[in-house]
């Protein structure tokens, strides 16, 4: 090496290469005398390394799992591959605080508060072709609960619901489980989706987190709708002006008692109400305990 | 000067010739093809309140950062669009707003509006043709199906951003997509909902024009970010797709 790109002195060269060595040793992870005593609690930096490490690892051993067929044709499941997952986050989402973790193969996200995986999706196993046969609905709910059991995940308590979803370039079977305390959804879900020609399973949803067993709905549904509908009316001015003609005007085509979090992690209990007229959509939370009523969502 | 040095001159002056003409003619090859490809993203206000906008916002600003030149455009004709001026081979088309089952209104001269919409059962209403109290196909350009191969087919997605867009069991809008040649459209079977339509649609396109991932990929993995964002689908989960495996990274020519 022409010594002119490099111009220091003896002394400067010294430095250099103990800086250097310093960086060799630090990146191998070798202790030096100017780090804190092994006793100390790890930095911030660490302890995020470590659950990113962790979440990682998580999805990679749920991934990896494999599929096993139950009374239906024998499965032939694409290999995933996971040397390619990477974790970042954490992030704040509607129930919990997570990492994400995906790769070419797989995205998924990790809980922060306990580390199990919540979502995860096999990207490469999602059918990209329409079935000739699909298997039965009771084919489906049987590979799903199956592939919860090999997972230790369970489903005891919850109410189950299965649907076969046409998304044109395939079929898939989804199966879902949801606990309901004092008519109320908690944030206590499974699903799975699968394939519906072969049952190779490429959704799963694990959404578990702690929540005050919720009181009986002081507004009822039928309050909860008509205050929807005034909230309906004073958001637009397309929309009637009166519950009398919302009532009217309006059709429900959803109202589900729901435990929520607001951003700061307050629990409440609220009616989720789906307005549909001849031209519009409108999503309203209304409080089950004071009837106060937001639009949150149009269509 | 020698001969020699005179036919080596001559040869560098013939060299010089070449190479300029070679960074002269495909510049005017490009000109004309208005590279890279098109997005067209097309979003309205409807009278209900639902602004679609927004949702051509955030595809415009992944579309932009993947490469594309994109249009944030109202009231413009897919005629226009896919027209010399305008969008080339491997353009995307994404219409944002209500729909239903039935055909699209894309641009109807007769009601001066582009609104994703339908001819079924909003057709006496204002949804096709705002407060108008017709709205059909008989007019020129007024829905996707008055549309012909030769306009459409070098579009390479098309996005349906709209509750009932996809209907089985014809799904109109797709299976007209796929005859007049595009390689790729999406739908949706039931109703959504804006707020996450926002997120769906930001993501869908950050994942294939911007990282690489199928169409397919990243629709799941949209329907994915939103449920963790809201801790509910808002309809994205009835998602139809056409074309599962095309990509829209890395713009350029060649369907």
């Amino acid at each position: 090496m022409n010594s002119s790109v490099f111009p220091a002195s003896g002394s400067a060269r010294a430095g250099v290469l103990l800086i250097a060595l310093l960086a060799v040793l630090s990146a191998a992870g070798v202790a030096t005398a100017t780090e804190g005593r092994t006793n100390d609690p790890p930095s911030r930096d660490s302890q995020t390394a470590a659950a990113l490490d962790a979440a990682v690892s998580a999805v990679r051993s749920l991934a990896v799992s494999p599929q096993a067929g139950v009374g239906v044709n024998a499965l032939v499941v694409p290999d995933v591959q996971t040397g390619d997952l990477a974790a970042s986050g954490p992030t704040d989402g509607a129930y919990f605080r997570y990492y994400t973790v995906s790769g070419q193969d797989v995205f998924a996200t990790v809980d922060v508060r306990d580390s199990h995986v919540a979502q995860l999706l096999l990207l490469h196993r999602a059918p990209t072709s329409r079935p000739t046969t699909t298997i039965t609905p009771q084919q489906a709910s049987s590979v799903a609960s199956a592939y919860l059991a090999a997972r230790n995940i369970s489903t005891i308590g919850l109410t189950m619901t299965l649907s076969l979803q046409d998304h044109g370039d395939s079929e898939t079977y989804v199966v879902a489980w949801q606990r309901i305390v004092n008519g109320a959804e908690v944030p206590d879900s499974r699903e799975v989706e699968m394939d519906a020609g072969t049952g190779i399973v490429f959704r799963l949803h694990n959404i578990t987190r702690p929540y005050a067993v919720p009181s009986p709905a002081v507004v009822g549904r039928d309050l909860a709708i008509s205050n929807a509908g005034v909230a309906v009316a004073q958001t637009t001015s397309a929309a009637p002006t009166s519950a009398v003609l919302v009532a009217r005007a309006f059709t429900v085509v959803s109202s589900d008692l729901r435990v929520v979090f607001a951003a700061a992690g307050v629990q409440q209990l609220i009616w989720q109400i789906g307005l549909k007229s001849t031209s519009d959509y409108f999503l309203v939370n209304v409080d089950a305990a004071t009837g106060n009523a937001t639009v949150i969502g149009r269509g | 000067m020698s001969s020699r040095n005179r036919l080596m001159r001559q040869l560098g002056s013939v060299a010089v010739a070449v190479v300029l003409a070679g960074m002269i003619l495909p510049s005017r090859a490009a000109a004309a093809v208005y590279s890279p490809p098109h997005a067209h993203l097309i979003c309205s206000a409807f009278p209900g309140g639902l602004d679609t906008t927004s949702e051509c916002v955030v595809a415009a600003k992944q579309l932009s950062t993947a490469g594309y030149t994109t249009f944030v455009n109202n009231d413009i004709s897919i005629d226009t669009v896919m027209g010399p001026d305008f969008a080339q081979s491997d353009a995307i088309l994404m219409i944002s707003g209500h729909g239903n089952t039935g055909a699209i209104s894309t641009y109807s001269s007769r009601y001066g509006v582009t609104v994703l919409s339908t001819t079924a059962s909003y057709a006496a209403l204002y949804h096709c043709g705002f407060a108008l109290t017709t709205c059909d196909c008989n007019v020129p350009n007024a829905c996707f199906t008055n549309y012909t191969f030769a306009q459409v087919h070098r579009i390479r997605f098309v996005y349906f951003d709209g509750c009932y867009t996809a209907q089985a069991p014809s799904y109109l809008l797709q299976t007209s997509a796929k005859a007049l040649g595009v390689d790729s459209s999406l739908g949706f079977s039931a109703q959504t909902t804006q707020t996450g339509m926002n997120t769906y649609t930001s993501y869908l396109f950050l994942l294939a024009a911007v990282n690489g991932h199928s169409v397919l990929d990243s629709a799941n993995i949209a329907q994915d970010k939103v449920f963790a964002q809201y801790g509910t689908y808002y309809g994205t989960d009835s998602a139809v797709l056409f074309g599962a495996n095309v990509t829209l990274y890395s713009p350029g020519y060649g369907s």
